[in-house]
């Protein structure tokens, strides 16, 4: 076969695919485990909760996806509403000059710069037609005008089994739809890195 | 198997960047990142009025309207004019830093001269241009032709690259914007010319 033609036929396949994915008929979607909700005994106590100017950004393999941004903007701000870390959030600047940006970056699994932010590799056990797409959730603070920043980072995956004989990924939870899957993930990635932000002993300075 | 895991891939990031995104061929609203606002800090600018922002020549007013990515999918423009975009655009860096004021003295206008997106098989190309001009009381303290650009990996598949080429598009509005607001020769004419 030619690669012409090879190319139009793994196309149409890949399309016919893609769009079955898309309309949910043959898609089951798990969220990885690596990172869990937190319980409030879990969660870094912050003395003097400060308010903060929320900016977000949803990349797609580091480019800004301004359509995805949009729709996951408010419940990323849900998600740093519930932290607790800071006292109030908004997208207008806060008085002391505090800045949080959240950045989530939707790369694939295979990418090299992602795989190494694993102690566990997540495409371990993906096989046939389940596939994964990684998250990578960045949080980077400034206290103040003239304040250093301060930057954590989290990793999070979306799995996708396509299929009556799909294989189901290992260390991952079922969920209902991709939207479930996306505001789980979302609400795990922005949880664990605020934490992580608040014990940061710089973060209190 | 292999090439059966790599279309599932392709169809699956596919599919899922379309179900997070919605519907690719639009622009969501813009929004100002940390790194743009702490590099406008340093220029301490004073607060200003975002006020006209047109094509410039040589782009139409249809090419402002709207794009074409792969030859076939039309991208519109977001409000009808690319140019408005990057008008939302600088004003929605202003208004994060605190310093956007539609009554104030200082005002930027902007004419978009250039905007073009290619997504190629192999490496996606976009760029963007504008003639930007900053008035005070209708005299003009600064005027000045900036442009950004950027380059990337296009893929095979029409479904992965337009995505692409969308993202990598937007992203120069902002690029561009940062790139006005932190010019130090806006700066400069803003100190040559107090109130």
């Amino acid at each position: 076969m030619s690669s012409y033609r090879y190319g139009l036929k793994m196309l149409a396949r890949a399309c016919a695919v893609g769009f079955l994915s898309v309309l949910g008929a043959c898609g089951t979607f798990y969220v990885d485990n690596n990172l869990h909700d937190l319980a409030p005994s879990e969660r870094a106590a912050v003395a003097n909760p400060k308010p903060v100017q929320l900016l977000f950004d949803f990349q797609t393999k580091g480019a800004s996806n301004s359509r995805a941004r949009d729709q996951l903007t408010a419940p990323v701000t849900q998600a740093v509403q519930d932290s607790a870390v800071f006292s109030a959030v908004s997208a207008a600047p806060a008085p002391s000059g505090a800045i949080l940006q959240v950045t989530i970056n939707n790369v694939p699994l295979t990418d090299d710069a992602f795989a190494r932010g694993f102690a566990v590799g997540f495409t371990f056990g993906l096989v046939g037609t389940t596939v994964g797409d990684g998250y990578v959730c960045t949080a980077e603070y400034v206290g103040g005008t003239d304040a250093a920043k301060i930057t954590k980072v989290e990793r999070d995956a979306i799995y996708t089994s396509l299929g009556a004989t799909a294989s189901t990924p290992q260390h991952a939870t079922k969920v209902k739809s991709l939207d479930e899957a996306v505001h789980l993930m979302v609400h795990k990635c922005v949880g664990n890195v605020l934490n992580d932000l608040a014990r940061d002993p710089a973060f209190a300075k | 198997m292999r090439r059966g895991y790599a279309i599932a891939r392709l169809a699956a990031v596919a599919g899922l960047s379309l179900a997070v995104m919605g519907c690719a061929a639009k622009i969501g609203a813009p929004q100002a990142n940390l790194d743009g606002i702490e590099a406008m800090r340093q220029q301490s600018l004073p607060p200003m009025a975002v006020g006209i922002f047109a094509p410039g020549a040589p782009l139409t007013a249809s090419d402002d309207r709207s794009t074409t990515i792969r030859a076939i999918n039309t991208l519109a423009a977001p409000g009808g004019s690319f140019s408005g975009y990057l008008k939302d655009t600088v004003a929605a860096d202003l208004r994060a830093m605190g310093r956007l004021d539609p009554n104030a003295p200082l005002v930027l206008d902007g004419l978009l001269t250039r905007r073009e997106v290619d997504s190629s098989i192999g490496t996606g190309h976009s760029a963007l241009a504008a003639h930007f001009t900053l008035r005070r009381a209708d005299a003009v303290v600064y005027a000045k032709d900036l442009s950004v650009e950027t380059s990337w990996d296009s893929s095979f598949l029409g479904a992965v690259a337009i995505p692409d080429a969308i993202n990598n598009f937007t992203g120069l509005f902002d690029k561009l914007a940062v790139k006005l607001l932190t010019d130090p020769d806006l700066k400069a004419a803003v100190d040559a010319h107090p109130q």
